[in-house]
């Protein structure tokens, strides 16, 4: 059941009209369990009982860590076996069909048709919070509590990561409160916006250009700036109907996105896009690595390069993937040392501070194109086409709209950033209780034209 | 009081948004007979799909939105030979339309009926080469749809088009058969033609995945309609995505002047996609012993085209040269139809739908063409 389709709408409401029409967080708590199990059984029918599987291992695992004095040897195995179901469903196809070319290899059977869904979000989330445990926090006791944490559907199948230390004290002490259930009413009529009305429309944009048997230089640069519009707008619409819809359960999730293509440095990008997985990086993978490697300055740098890479193959088992996170933990080494002064955000020299964001960003959208290609070949003929002008002006795949409509948006995306801040200061102001309610209205009106057939969000696919 | 503040100011918000939510919709509703106007001046929708005619349907009047529907007009090839004129708009478009006008499939369908040939067509607009791959393993699967002959008019502009349109994608993924098919097709065509193959198999994949979501499609369209009764922005979404697209792409025209005839490149890898996907379907149709006849679609000479005279020259060329080379019969009705026969679109001459004398004039040329090419199968 995706969060773009009628389905989704009828069954949030009533999961919210059950939710609040019980008395007491127990028959709420189990309202909400039963609930986000029949929205994974729709989606996704028996992989439920993998994730139902993780449930049960994990809070025994839990309890049973917080319970011993030397950890160490019975968290590496947990986390072991919380990380095997995701090295058979995600990495073993892949792995191996590298391994056994050979099509008639017995081997081949064991192969996984399809992975549940979310199973990288929901097992790092396991996993973080047996690491938690294990450093000292208490665990999640009651069995009813944990199932919640673990399977509203809000964040199970694309994030955010949720922290048990976030969440624990709000599993069971919920409050409805009008205001704010206005407001997430407003967030995902955001996120729809961005979803149907934005990514949707450059989508196709993008696959033009990355379908092309030899792009143009114009048909590689559009294609890649498509695609950095369609990824931010389908996954920051991803967060916010997740943190909108929690937010009417009177969750309140951490946020994923703020405004990540102003960043003016590598390290800020990451401040500000898929805020939940660079925590979840920098503080299980990042800061181990380094504490580790403290006496030797050179693997301490390199740590960062590695976290990324590991970062990197999370989202897909494949080395473009890796190669991405790769670029990006080089970009970040390079922030960290000879490029901090060019990256520093306390400049205060205007051009100085257009430079570091122009080439923020000419990497950042540089590296979409580690992201979103088939293969490796095909990411040296993006860049073969981009560096050497490939076919000068002439374009090859992407149509005249194309260039026109993902223009307008970066333009129409800049105006907005550059503006928030103003934005946000109006929307406080009285006259915008005349303004909004219309806006709202047309903005309602907007999704349900452009929707046509929901499309499943990029981020699914991890 | 100053969380009172907030909830008021709250609950106004939420209550106004959805007053105007209501009275948008109730502003809305008026337009939908406006929009089914619009529609058949655009040439997207045949007037006969709208007025109830209770003629037996000798073409696809849903053109390509109801294929599975409509197919089930088309003559039984098994009983009698049997035509099937495909290709874009101009065939199933009448401009300036009047009562009693008929388009190119009937009238070629009421010449031939006397010698015991049916004729019917499946046009659909800006069909491109890929989707025409897709009619001719959509009709080869059946016996009784299996033509004598297939009469395809190529469009010149139809060459920036790729993709097998959503309409058409679903009737592969409903059929086994035809999913079959297409696969084996694309894994045949890989050696020679793999960027072909490759697009084929994106479709397959697109059909394949909207099969497997059919059960939620159910539920989802269930509740599309319920909520279509109820709400008018949902029961005319589709004509009010149409009108703003329309008015974007108008006023894209007018920021960069650009006109009907204004002079639009090929796309290089959009055009050899198609050209790989003609060749490939007559291959696909010889196999089936399905004969081709391949025509230039007529053009009003009188209106300037935005095609580079060099560049459509060129194609035209390699049309002939593939008919000769693939031993198809080619016939160039470029000229065919007069001066006097095209209308306007956009207010402006319009360089590819023509009046119905323009159908008259198209159905005369393909005529003897048509019955060289049904003796010729007979004679073998």
């Amino acid at each position: 059941m995706l969060f773009t389709t009628y389905s989704y709408f009828v069954f949030l409401l009533f999961a919210v009209a059950g939710h609040w029409l019980l008395r007491g967080s127990v028959p709420r708590a189990v309202w909400l369990v039963v609930c986000s199990l029949t929205f994974y059984v729709i989606t996704q029918g028996l992989f439920v009982l993998v994730l139902l599987a993780y449930v049960l291992f994990n809070w025994w695992a839990g309890r049973r860590l917080a319970g011993l004095k030397e950890r160490g040897s019975f968290l590496q195995a947990v986390l072991l076996v919380n990380l095997l179901p995701l090295l058979y469903y995600k990495y073993w196809p892949t792995l191996s069909h590298t391994v056994f070319p050979d099509a008639g290899n017995p081997l081949l059977a064991t192969v996984p048709l399809a992975a549940p869904l979310g199973i990288s979000f929901f097992a790092f989330q396991a996993s973080a919070y047996l690491v938690d445990v294990s450093r000292g926090g208490s665990p999640i006791t009651s069995l009813l509590d944990f199932a919640l944490f673990k399977t509203f559907w809000a964040q199970l199948v694309a994030g955010p990561i949720v922290r048990a230390s976030e969440l624990r004290d709000q599993l069971r002490v919920r409050h409805w409160d009008t205001s704010a259930s206005v407001a997430a009413c407003g967030r995902i009529v955001n996120g729809l916006t961005k979803k149907i009305v934005f990514s949707d429309l450059v989508a196709p944009f993008a696959n033009q250009a990355f379908q092309a048997a030899q792009p143009t230089f114009l048909d590689a640069l559009f294609g890649t700036l498509a695609f950095g519009l369609q990824i931010y707008f389908d996954f920051s619409a991803y967060s916010d109907i997740a943190i909108g819809s929690a937010q009417l359960f009177g969750f309140k999730l951490p946020e994923n996105f703020d405004w990540p293509y102003i960043a003016r440095s590598p390290q800020e990008f990451w401040q500000r896009w898929h805020m939940t997985l660079s925590r979840w990086i920098r503080d299980y993978v990042f800061m181990p690595l380094t504490m580790h490697y403290r006496r030797n300055p050179i693997a301490a740098r390199g740590s960062i390069v590695l976290a990324m890479a590991l970062c990197g193959v999370w989202h897909g088992a494949g080395w473009t993937f890796l190669l991405w996170g790769l670029w990006h933990g080089l970009l970040l080494a390079a922030n960290a040392t000879f490029l901090r002064q060019f990256f520093s955000l306390t400049e205060i020299v205007a051009w100085r501070r257009w430079a570091a964001f122009a080439v923020t960003f000419a990497a950042v959208q540089l590296s979409w194109i580690f992201f979103r290609a088939d293969s490796v070949s095909q990411i040296a003929d993006f860049f073969s086409a981009l560096f050497t002008m490939r076919g000068g002006l002439q374009r090859a795949a992407v149509r005249e709209n194309g260039i026109i409509i993902v223009g307008l948006l970066w333009i129409g995306l800049f105006l907005l950033q550059h503006n928030r801040d103003r934005i946000a200061t109006w929307m406080t102001r009285p006259a915008s209780v005349l303004a909004l309610p219309p806006l709202r209205a047309l903005q309602l009106a907007l999704v349900i034209v452009m929707h046509q057939n929901a499309t499943a969000f990029v981020y699914f696919q991890f | 009081m100053a969380d009172r503040t907030i909830l008021t100011r709250a609950r106004a918000t939420a209550g106004a948004a959805l007053l105007c939510f209501v009275a948008l919709n109730l502003a809305l509703y008026p337009l939908k007979s406006y929009f089914e106007r619009e529609r058949r001046n655009n040439l997207m929708q045949t007037e006969r799909s709208q007025s109830g005619s209770q003629d037996v349907p000798r073409y696809d009047w849903s053109v390509g939105g109801e294929q599975q529907k409509y197919w089930a007009y088309m003559p039984d090839a098994r009983k009698q030979p049997l035509v099937v004129l495909d290709g874009m708009s101009q065939i199933y478009a009448i401009n300036e339309e009047q009562p009693g006008d008929r388009v190119t499939s009937e009238i070629l369908d009421d010449s031939l009926q006397g010698s015991g040939t049916r004729v019917f067509s499946i046009a659909a607009p800006n069909l491109n080469n890929e989707e025409l791959l897709f009619h001719l393993h959509a009709l080869a699967r059946d016996s009784a749809t299996t033509p004598r002959l297939l009469v395809f008019g190529v469009c010149f502009d139809k060459m920036r088009n790729v993709e097998v349109r959503e309409t058409m994608r679903d009737v592969l993924g409903d059929v086994p058969q035809l999913d079959t098919a297409w696969l084996r097709s694309s894994e045949m065509l890989q050696a020679e033609f793999p960027e072909l193959a490759k697009q084929m198999t994106r479709t397959l994949e697109s059909a394949r995945s909207s099969q497997a979501l059919r059960f939620d499609q159910r539920v989802e369209q269930t509740l599309v309609q319920a909520a279509s009764e109820l709400l008018p922005v949902v029961a005319i979404r589709s004509d009010l995505r149409t009108f703003l697209f329309e008015r974007a792409y108008l006023l894209r025209n007018w920021i960069f002047r650009i006109k009907t005839s204004t002079k639009r490149p090929i796309l290089a890898e959009r055009y050899l996609l198609n050209q790989q996907a003609l060749v490939a379907a007559i291959r696909y149709a010889k196999q089936h012993h399905i004969r081709v006849l391949l025509y230039v679609v007529p053009l009003n000479r009188s209106a300037e085209t935005p095609y580079i005279a060099e560049q459509y020259d060129g194609f035209k060329s390699w049309l002939e040269k593939t008919a000769i080379a693939e031993r198809v019969a080619f016939a160039d009705l470029d000229t065919a139809v007069p001066d006097s026969s095209w209308g306007l679109l956009y207010g402006q001459p319009d360089f590819k739908h023509f009046k119905d004398a323009g159908h008259v004039a198209t159905a005369n040329a393909l005529l003897p063409l048509i019955r060289v090419q049904l003796t010729d199968s007979m004679a073998r």
